[in-house]
């Protein structure tokens, strides 16, 4: 249905891909690279990957840093071929787009990227609510 | 009525918030814990992982027993968290086998501080304490349908095939 191809400076794209097979199993889609691991040029791989991406799935890239050389480079593919690119890359945006069912849109994506972006906050202690009664539970 | 009664050491967490509720097709959570029941900073931490996608309940085990004898609560389909196996054959006994579709022993007995040496090992996510073999024994001898499955994704296997090895 989609697939995602996960970019990141060095091995947190990796890591992105492991905490999602961890967490959802649904990692059949997802590719990722590491870039700059080592000498070679990673852009070549990812315009392998995007030039050979199957016309009946919508391609998501993701990239770490929205002004970093990952996105700057996927900027310039967005040129010349078809795929939603997405940086700020965080994992419940990663979890909430592997577990989409249904083919993913630029609005939708635009939706999934609003809560992703709300999950980013400083956490305060809250108090629970003690007296929940079974009848509100099951009302 | 319970959907799935899972066993997992942590609770309500990451993999059991995002993927079981939608698959289960239930938005009423169950945690049937005698600690969590008695300490807010432990409820509120659990409330977390759902962020208002569900409905959260926390009680201590007979508290969670007399919650699903409810009239109205065998209508509701329900996902119910304990973090042991003596915990779910306390609710499989407490029921007399009624209203639970299935119990799936997820994982277990990693972080009670117990020595490794006094449990038997399963596989890598199931450490069972002498209490919770006995326990899940009586829910095999009982006839309940006890499974392992991690996440949705995983095929479930039958817990007798992985006692018996």
């Amino acid at each position: 249905m989609n697939s995602f191809l996960i970019i990141t400076h060095s091995t947190l794209a990796e890591g992105f891909y492991n905490s999602t097979k961890f967490l959802s199993g649904l990692t059949t889609n997802v590719k990722f690279i590491d870039a700059y691991v080592d000498e070679s040029d990673w852009t070549k791989e990812a315009e392998k990957i995007i030039s050979s991406q199957d016309k009946d799935k919508q391609l998501i890239v993701l990239t770490d840093i929205y002004g970093g050389s990952v996105n700057q480079k996927m900027t310039l593919m967005l040129a010349k071929y078809h795929f939603i690119l997405i940086t700020g890359v965080n994992l419940p945006l990663v979890l909430s787009l592997v577990l989409e069912t249904q083919p993913l849109t630029k609005e939708k994506c635009e939706n999934l990227v609003e809560e992703a972006r709300r999950q980013l906050q400083i956490i305060e202690p809250i108090k629970s609510d003690s007296n929940e009664t079974d009848s509100d539970f099951l009302s | 009525m319970i959907k799935e009664l899972r066993v997992d050491d942590r609770l309500i967490h990451g993999q059991v918030a995002l993927t079981w509720p939608g698959h289960l097709g239930t938005s009423h959570i169950v945690v049937a814990n005698d600690a969590a029941s008695k300490n807010e900073m432990q409820q509120s931490a659990l409330k977390m992982s759902v962020q208002g996608t569900a409905k959260v309940l926390v009680r201590d085990v007979d508290g969670a027993i007399k919650l699903f004898q409810n009239p109205k609560a065998k209508s509701i389909p329900m996902f119910v968290v304990v973090n042991q196996v003596k915990d779910a054959e306390r609710i499989y006994s407490g029921l007399n086998g009624q209203q639970i579709e299935r119990i799936n022993i997820a994982n277990v007995g990693r972080f009670d501080g117990v020595d490794k040496n006094l449990k038997t090992e399963i596989n890598g996510s199931i450490l069972l304490t002498t209490a919770d073999k006995d326990a899940a024994n009586k829910l095999l001898n009982s006839g309940a349908n006890v499974v392992h499955q991690v996440i949705p994704t995983d095929k479930a296997e039958k817990f007798s095939n992985l006692l018996k090895e």
